[in-house]
């Protein structure tokens, strides 16, 4: 999958996840970027991430990745 | 070991002294030893070594077997549950056992059953509730992946036993320290100086400010007959900043002594009195048992099965605004009640920092639209500085109540003391002579006003920065100037010697 | 190197600052008299007397120099406990070698009991950190059974001195004004508090065990060291079982061929019960005034004294003298000079 198109499918879910349609993801997005991001919110975006791209996260890439950009690496490594 | 004891200073000395004098591939042996030495210090039995030999063997043996079948996830999942199982069973023994039989004891009385279950005391070493929870997560971060297995027992016993941890924390991962712990430290004049500055400041806390205060909450607390009204409320007030001293005060010391070693430990506290909500709060506080809770408890929680498919459920039900909310409440109300639990094994603990620690988070959150909805009625602005200034003493008062519970001997207790808040009697504070008839005469006030001053401005200066390195920047006679008043501060001010008994150290009994 | 030298110089200016601050803090125990007996020179001591606060509060020292010309020192601290004679006699034998040891025998029937840490501390604290100092607290502490654990705290005792922070004043900033070489003189002692008399007797009483044997002890170590001694008992107002225990001690000391006086049954020297005292175990000024005069003759008289006053012209025993005098003046708005007339007579 191109890079472009995995973009564009996280911006659904993370406009979804915090209710903010404005939301557009960059590599270097951290959740110090987008306000309601907070370790409460992160379970909820990464399983959300999951059932878009059909994959799985390990516990310890859920507690470990630092921005968006390593989410991205990880969702290319699964599909 | 008293942290501020002549023992402990010796210890130091000797330890410090043999490693860098030792060579470099041995340092991490020699903290091995030291290790032992400490936690079995005064406490050495049968009952202690087996204790302790069980943890280690557990996390070693196991810890091997779930990297050597990493690629059966069946296999190492049922390695990594027995593991956890056999650590959390010894240390549920050897600490939790007089919770049920408490618990058993009310339940029956509220039968009127005439049956009381015996209480039992179990010898446990210091620190068991940090290594155990602490070899638990090394467990579960070798089956995530995180880190590979110590395949050399003494060295996997010195990670689990490393001394300045011992006492009072802070949680340590392995992957994060693995490094350091066994490595090859040469001796750095500029580590010492540093590492010296900040056990000196954490001497500080404990023997100038932590020890004074409790002298004063012990003398009121001790007697509620006759120390009511303001005596209490300042008691109230006055033990948080206790608590923070003695517990930020360890860990100063120890991340001193552990930083002179070349071993950086994870910080435990960021100024958390400046937090404007208890949520904030608790991001500052005791920070790395948030994130053991957070990575192994409440992530894992909120990730399984069960919470996703009561999600999608109550999504459904209430909506996705308030459904999502509902497994993340439910998530987190089990965390609290966890640490709540982890404090000791008594209903003050699950409810002084547990319950009521939920309770504040969740009215925080629930009543968070509504408060900006009647905040915008009112014309009330929150950037400014003043209504910040209500969210920082909100937030103090709040968790002062809270620590009610915490330093009550028993829920009855934090009841009468809370009972005892309401008499009125403003002259106490007033006549200017009452309220040096507990326990801390003028004297003794004054220091502690002029300290907890001292403490606010170090902490306030240390949001932007790392005090050390301000004060390292200063001219040589500032520098020295602010260190001999320090050094001279503890000698004269500090609470030690003949007339003091010391309040111990709060967190060590975890 | 430059790293070496820094840490040297921190460490070297910690000392010294830190010796200041000790010396201020040090002892603000104004119940004791001993610092006086150190600040005197070696081997210049005639006399050296030690006991309880009854020792220092009675002899005016610099009194006894101006009649007779010898200089006495003193070693004494409220409620000594008795046991502490022997360590203070080897603390004085260190630096002093005095030709008369004047022993003030009435802690003799306080039971070990009645002694406390504090007691005990008033003693050893003030001592120079020695030998003698060590085996004094050991002696001591064991005496009235404190445990062990504790015994640090009177080792290092800075433990407990560094908490005076709260009582610091000009006192210990400029020195021991109450003191006049050894001897001390506070505001309250120039009053006059009538007393009841407890008629002496001639019954004895055992002593303590504990005491008996420290008494033993301190003669024992008196006839091997060849010393010369003048026990004392003071003017007080003692009860029944304290005569019987003093009428004991007194019958031990001249069994072994040592001498003892009683002020309280001497034929010519009379106590006014109704002027003399200050409170029942002291005197006041006016009467320690009359008492030294006796003593200091007594003194002279039996035992081979020299008298200084002839070649030191500009000794600090008359600068002190002449404190005194003024001092007393302030206090008590009377002529020294006239009071030792009168009571001279």
């Amino acid at each position: 999958m191109e890079n472009e198109e995995i973009y564009e499918r996280l911006n659904t879910v993370f406009r979804d996840v915090f209710d903010d349609e404005s939301i557009v993801v960059k590599p270097e997005t951290t959740s110090k970027d987008i306000e309601d991001w907070d370790s409460l919110e992160h379970i909820n975006l990464v399983v959300a991430v999951e059932q878009e791209f059909g994959i799985k996260f390990n516990m310890n890439e859920v507690t470990t990745m630092k921005n968006v950009g390593e989410m991205v690496d990880i969702i290319k490594s699964r599909i | 070991m008293n942290l501020t004891s002549l023992v402990f200073l010796m210890f130091c000395i000797i330890v410090l002294g043999i490693y860098f004098i030792s060579p470099k591939k041995f340092q991490w042996f020699i903290l091995l030893i030291s290790s032992i030495i400490f936690l079995f210090w005064n406490n050495l039995s049968i009952s202690t070594i087996i204790q302790a030999l069980v943890v280690l063997l557990t996390s070693y043996v196991f810890g091997i077997l779930i990297d050597k079948y990493h690629d059966s996830t069946k296999k190492s999942k049922i390695f990594l549950i027995i593991g956890i199982l056999i650590i959390l069973g010894q240390l549920i023994c050897l600490k939790y056992t007089n919770l049920f039989s408490i618990t058993i004891n009310h339940i029956l009385k509220l039968f009127h059953i005439d049956f009381k279950l015996e209480l039992l005391h179990f010898n446990s070493l210091v620190g068991i509730s940090y290594y155990s929870l602490i070899m638990i997560s090394y467990l579960v971060d070798i089956y995530r992946g995180a880190c590979k297995s110590q395949r050399n027992i003494f060295k996997c016993a010195l990670f689990m036993s490393y001394f300045p941890i011992l006492t009072s924390g802070p949680f340590i991962r392995y992957n994060n320290i693995e490094k350091e712990l066994y490595g090859k430290h040469k001796f750095n004049y500029d580590s010492m100086c540093r590492g010296l500055v900040r056990t000196l400041w954490g001497v500080f806390k404990v023997l100038v400010i932590s020890q004074r205060i409790g002298m004063f909450v012990d003398t009121v607390y001790g007697d509620l007959a006759t120390y009511t009204g303001f005596y209490t409320i300042i008691a109230v007030l006055f033990f948080t900043l206790q608590l923070y001293s003695n517990f930020s005060g360890s860990i100063d010391i120890i991340m001193g002594i552990s930083e002179i070693m070349g071993i950086h430990l994870p910080e435990n506290f960021s100024a958390p009195f400046f937090s404007k909500t208890i949520t904030e709060f608790w991001r500052n506080w005791h920070i790395t048992l948030g994130a053991w809770l957070r990575d192994y408890i409440f992530y894992p929680l909120l990730k399984s099965n069960f919470m996703q498919k009561l999600n999608k459920k109550c999504k459904k039900i209430f909506g996705k605004k308030i459904g999502k909310k509902i497994p993340l409440y439910l998530s987190m109300l089990i965390m609290w009640i966890l640490i709540g639990i982890w404090h000791g094994g008594a209903y003050t603990y699950i409810i002084g920092s547990g319950l009521l620690q939920f309770l504040f988070i969740f009215l925080e959150d629930t009543l968070e639209p509504i408060s900006n909805k009647i905040n915008n009625k009112l014309g009330i602005r929150k950037e400014v500085f003043s209504y910040k200034l209500y969210q920082v003493i909100r937030t103090y008062l709040l968790f002062s109540f809270a620590m009610i519970f915490f330093r009550a001997s028993s829920v009855g207790n934090a009841i009468e003391i809370i009972k005892n808040m309401f008499v009125w009697n403003p002259w106490v504070l007033l006549d200017n002579k009452s309220i040096y008839t507990a326990g801390l005469d003028v004297y003794d006030f004054r220091i502690l006003i002029i300290s907890l001053i001292t403490l606010f401005v170090v902490d306030k200066l240390s949001r932007t920065g790392s005090v050390r390195e301000k004060l390292s920047k200063q001219n040589i006679i500032f520098r020295w100037g602010m260190l001999y008043i320090l050094i001279f501060a503890i000698i004269i001010f500090g609470c030690y010697g003949v007339g003091y008994n010391p309040v111990g150290f709060i967190y060590e009994n975890f | 190197m430059k790293r070496l030298i820094k840490s040297i110089v921190f460490l070297f200016v910690f000392i010294v600052l830190f010796y200041f601050i000790f010396k201020i803090l040090w002892l603000d125990d104004k119940t004791i008299s001993i610092q006086d007996f150190y600040n005197e020179p070696k081997n210049s001591l005639d006399v050296v007397y030690i006991g309880a606060s009854e020792t220092y509060n009675h002899f005016n020292t610099t009194l006894a120099y101006n009649l007779y010309g010898y200089k006495t020192g003193i070693l004494a601290a409220a409620s000594l406990p008795f046991p502490s004679v022997q360590f203070l006699i080897k603390e004085s034998e260190k630096y002093q070698s005095p030709k008369l040891y004047a022993i003030d025998l009435s802690r003799i029937t306080a039971d070990y009991t009645g002694v406390t840490a504090e007691d005990i501390r008033r003693t050893t604290d003030s001592l120079k950190f020695s030998k003698n100092r060590i085996e004094a607290i050991n002696n001591l502490l064991d005496y009235i059974d404190v445990d062990k654990s504790e015994y640090i705290n009177h080792y290092f005792s800075f433990f407990i001195y560094h908490n005076s922070w709260k009582n610091i004043d000009k006192e210990d900033f400029i020195g021991h004004s109450e003191f006049y070489k050894g001897y001390r003189m506070i505001k309250g002692t120039t009053m006059i508090h009538s007393q009841n008399e407890t008629p002496w007797n001639e019954n004895t009483i055992e002593l303590q065990e504990k005491n008996k044997q420290a008494l033993i002890n301190l003669i024992d170590y008196i006839k091997t060291n060849n010393l010369n001694v003048l026990f004392i008992v003071p003017i007080r107002c003692y009860n029944e079982t304290e005569i019987g225990k003093l009428n004991e001690s007194q019958s031990i000391i001249k069994e072994n061929g040592l001498n003892v006086i009683n002020f309280n049954t001497l034929e010519d020297y009379k106590i006014d019960y109704k002027n003399d005292l200050y409170d029942s175990h002291h005197l006041n000024t006016f009467a320690s005034t009359k008492f030294t005069i006796y003593l200091a003759k007594y003194l002279k008289e039996n035992y081979d004294l020299p008298n200084h006053k002839k070649n030191e012209i500009d000794s600090s025993w008359n600068s002190e003298y002449i404190r005194f005098k003024n001092d007393f003046k302030d206090l008590t708005n009377k002529d020294f000079d006239k009071l030792l007339e009168k009571y001279s007579s």
